[in-house]
């Protein structure tokens, strides 16, 4: 009696599986002109001139910039069509596209334009991060299609910062407050909160007009998760630049047939030595780490040869940072060299190096959570093991670590650069400030207040040619001085699958081009 | 009995204050800062003047007991603040996400039972022959996998190799069989083993063998006098496994993207987000707490002794 019932509910277990199996496959069988995408969040409510929870590659999707920041470092004309600098570098003159309209089909013209900066100055302590802000002294609209900004002082990066996401693009005036609505390729159409963001092709788009209907985002936050999901069909695409999946991930999707693609360099993996701080404060203990850590089998091992080595602290492709700086090569009895000059000898019986009773240690902070960071900081522990140099690890959190990088609580610490299209421009511009971990790495350089003083004239700087000079001089001193471990240049991933075509990079950390992907059948 | 489950809830009152005070504490005590944490998921380069603007945005400037006490005040009015990270009332999205964590933990908790009590049976029923052998096979890999591996592993056969499951989501009953299973599978194997090993304790006594001698047909004697002593260790260990089916749903909800208030708050520690841990976790004080008490009260109402010694009284 007993048995048989154990067997019923056996089998009702089993035909339970069975019909919900064949539920699941005519589910998964919907074919429909939608591209399918996945973030670790809902994309918020895209507020044009908001910070988090509003995520940045929506923000790109719905609200368009002036100038549009191209991969090779350059800027294009996007919603203004053309625009001039007077000869004092203070103003700066749009025309402004013809015949663009908002996704609810009002115009946009400079009025409208004024409108959106005009709220960005009155928020402005919101938004002073960016120097354009504090620069700004007033925007007018003389007519229809000119725009002028009118600055403080000159400040060159300007069109730079124009062409970032967030605050400068514009949302249309008189939209009810709470909806999105820019002038962008994409609409938000719907948002169930922790499940996915619905984004519909602008009909009213003035520029080529996309090949999906639309783009649906769902919230997947774990990167093993996100893999399954693209390998079962349930996501086409998986690009970003923020360990969407591992590097090991990248490379097993790659070889079981998915199409895989490496973008240009948009940052630089570094770790930052300071300079205030024994032992790191010697040029010589600086060059001796550079010339013993062997970057291109960590990038071959850990990073799955995923990134480009790294050989100063820009790469070549960032605007004017195609200086032609070259690494110290990697030969450590070279840097065992260096060290033996400067005074640091291995004692009999000991394996780490001393100088005057001071052993060679310093301390390498890096993201606890990160398996990523923590492979890398165990073999550049390793590396510096073998020439005498003693690296005790720390492991910290996202926040405390920033912390340690503002308080200069270190010896080495992981510092990335900010990427496209901050760098160089606002990276530089936050070397001059106590409280960055830059700062904090180069306070103790005799030569700092001079490299402030060049940071503070280069933005300023109205001549291109001079700044180009400038830029020489700062990033070739800060090279010359040994002041980064550059490790490798950070790229985004791509992995999609068979049914998406076209699939190309955005030209920063923070946008993916939708607009131009398209569907391998019945592509238009 | 009233009075006693009156006083209880009566009680929960201090155990909310004290662990919302050492949630503070802890939280305010720990390395880091929101505010940092507000910044690098804005993007904004944490400079001087951005930090104290995002601190003064996040009430983080103020001093800590004017902060514990205006959240208490406000907590007291069912306002747990907005969250540092989705800039939404923090009840708001806690309770949106509630229902499909509550759905999760729920069929977890039923399947533990359903799935637990006809295992132990069947094995102390044939106690060394086969069902006996599965048994233990099955409630051994139960009890040592990990969740987030069993879901991984079923992930793999039942969504990339056999294709018959959705990996992730929340939609029918085939999004519910992989995630339910992955949390309930190491509870049902503890109280299937339990259940077991308390069978045969049980049937080694005396009434057991005076109900038999009194003519009892087997199945009343399997029923009455064996059954009901020997589920008494089910029960408490069921109020202990709510515990763990929630936590484990924290694990399993962000493997399987399931739109739930436990990866809500997994992603909440990550970021720092104060107003989000605390609400969470004075939610988890209380479900801990009255299903401690749900568990109480069904022993009162399994065990007459428990009743009449009075201590419930």
């Amino acid at each position: 009696m007993k048995q048989s019932r154990t067997k019923k509910q056996l089998a009702l277990w089993m035909i339970g599986a069975c019909l919900s199996a064949g539920i699941s496959t005519a589910w998964a069988a919907a074919p429909a002109p939608t591209l399918t995408y996945s973030w670790p969040t809902n994309a918020g409510p895209l507020d044009p001139r908001g910070y988090s929870p509003n995520q940045m590659y929506a923000q790109a999707m719905v609200y368009e910039p002036l100038v549009r920041y191209t991969a090779q470092g350059t800027l294009e004309p996007w919603l203004a069509t053309h625009w001039t600098v007077s000869p004092d570098g203070k103003t700066y003159t749009f025309t402004l596209r013809d015949n663009v309209t908002f996704s609810d089909g009002s115009p946009f013209n400079a009025s409208a334009a004024k409108t959106n900066l005009d709220a960005v100055l009155a928020n402005s302590k919101r938004h002073q991060w960016m120097e354009l802000v504090s620069t700004l002294e007033r925007v007018e609209a003389p007519d229809e299609h000119t725009l002028v900004l009118v600055l403080k002082h000159p400040y060159y990066p300007t069109l730079m910062e124009l062409a970032q996401v967030r605050p400068l693009r514009f949302a249309a005036p008189d939209a009810k407050p709470g909806t999105p609505v820019g002038t962008g390729p994409w609409v938000l159409a719907q948002t169930r909160r922790g499940e996915y963001d619905r984004f519909d092709r602008n009909e009213h788009y003035w520029g080529p007009k996309p090949a999906y209907d639309s783009v649906l985002v769902k919230v997947i936050s774990d990167p093993d998760s996100r893999a399954i999901a693209l390998q079962t069909g349930e996501i086409d695409l998986i690009q970003g630049a923020d360990g969407e999946i591992s590097p090991g991930t990248f490379v097993r999707l790659r070889d079981s047939g998915f199409k895989a693609a490496i973008s240009a360099p948009l940052a630089t993996r570094t770790v930052a030595m300071n300079t205030g701080l024994a032992p790191t404060n010697e040029l010589a203990v600086r060059q001796a780490i550079n010339q013993a850590v062997d970057k291109d089998t960590i990038i071959a091992k850990v990073l799955h040869g995923q990134e480009p080595r790294a050989d100063a602290l820009f790469a070549s492709n960032m605007p004017y940072a195609d200086l032609g700086l070259k690494a110290l090569p990697y030969d450590p009895e070279q840097a065992k060299k260096t060290l033996e000059a400067a005074g640091w000898k291995v004692p009999a019986g000991k394996s780490i190096r001393e100088k005057d009773g001071k052993t060679l240690s310093t301390e390498l902070v890096f993201l606890g959570p990160s398996a990523l960071q923590k492979s890398l900081a165990e073999i550049i522990q390793g590396e510096l093991a073998k020439v005498g140099i003693e690296v005790k690890l720390r492991a910290e959190e996202d926040g405390a670590l920033v912390q340690r990088q503002r308080e200069g609580k270190f010896g080495m610490i992981f510092a990335d650069t900010w990427g496209a299209p901050y760098d160089p421009h606002s990276f530089v511009s936050s070397m001059r400030y106590a409280g960055h971990a830059d700062y904090m790495a180069q306070r103790g350089l005799p030569m700092k207040d001079a490299i402030d003083h060049k940071i503070a004239e280069v933005l300023g700087e109205k001549d291109e040619k001079k700044r180009a000079e400038d830029y020489r001089e700062i990033l070739t001193t800060l090279h010359d001085q040994a002041v980064y471990l550059p490790i490798s240049h950070l790229t985004a991933i791509s992995v999609s699958g068979k049914n998406v075509d076209n699939v190309q990079f955005g030209s920063t950390l923070f946008d993916v081009p939708f607009e131009v992907m398209h569907p391998t059948t019945g592509k238009p | 009995m009233l009075r006693y489950i009156i006083l209880r809830l009566v009680l929960l009152i201090p155990v909310l204050l004290g662990v919302s005070l050492i949630v503070f504490v802890l939280l305010h005590l720990g390395n880091g800062d929101p505010a940092l944490d507000y910044l690098r998921l804005s993007q904004i380069p944490p400079t001087d003047t951005a930090l104290a603007e995002a601190r003064h945005a996040l009430g983080l400037d103020r001093p800590l007991p004017e902060q514990y006490f205006t959240w208490l005040w406000n907590a007291l009015h069912l306002d747990f603040g907005i969250s540092y990270i989705t800039g939404r009332p923090v009840l708001d999205d806690i309770l949106y996400y509630l229902p499909a964590t509550l759905q999760l933990g729920g069929l977890a908790l039923l399947t533990t039972l359903v799935m637990s009590i006809p295992l132990g049976l069947a094995a102390a029923r044939w106690k060394g022959r086969w069902p006996d052998q599965v048994v233990r096979f099955i409630t051994f890999i139960g009890v040592s996998m990990p969740n987030f591996w069993l879901a991984f592993l079923l992930i793999a056969l039942f969504s990339l190799w056999l294709g018959w499951l959705p990996p992730m989501g929340r939609g029918g009953p085939q999004h519910l069989l992989m995630p339910v299973l992955a949390i309930a599978l190491m509870s049902m194997s503890i109280n299937a083993r339990l259940l077991r090993a308390s069978l045969l304790d049980v049937r080694q006594h005396r009434h057991v063998f005076y109900a038999r001698a009194r003519g009892l047909n087997e199945k009343r004697v399997w029923r009455d006098h064996i059954l009901r002593n020997a589920w008494m260790p089910l029960v408490t260990a069921t109020g202990m496994h709510i515990g763990e089916l929630l936590g484990g749903a924290l694990v399993i909800e962000t493997i399987f993207a399931w739109p739930g208030v436990g990866r809500f708050a997994v992603s909440a520690v990550l970021n720092r987000d104060f107003p989000v841990m605390q609400c969470f976790t004075l939610l988890l004080t209380t479900l801990l707490v009255v299903c401690n008490l749900v568990v109480d009260i069904c022993y009162a109402w399994l065990d007459p002794r428990t009743r009449l010694s009075g201590v419930m009284a």
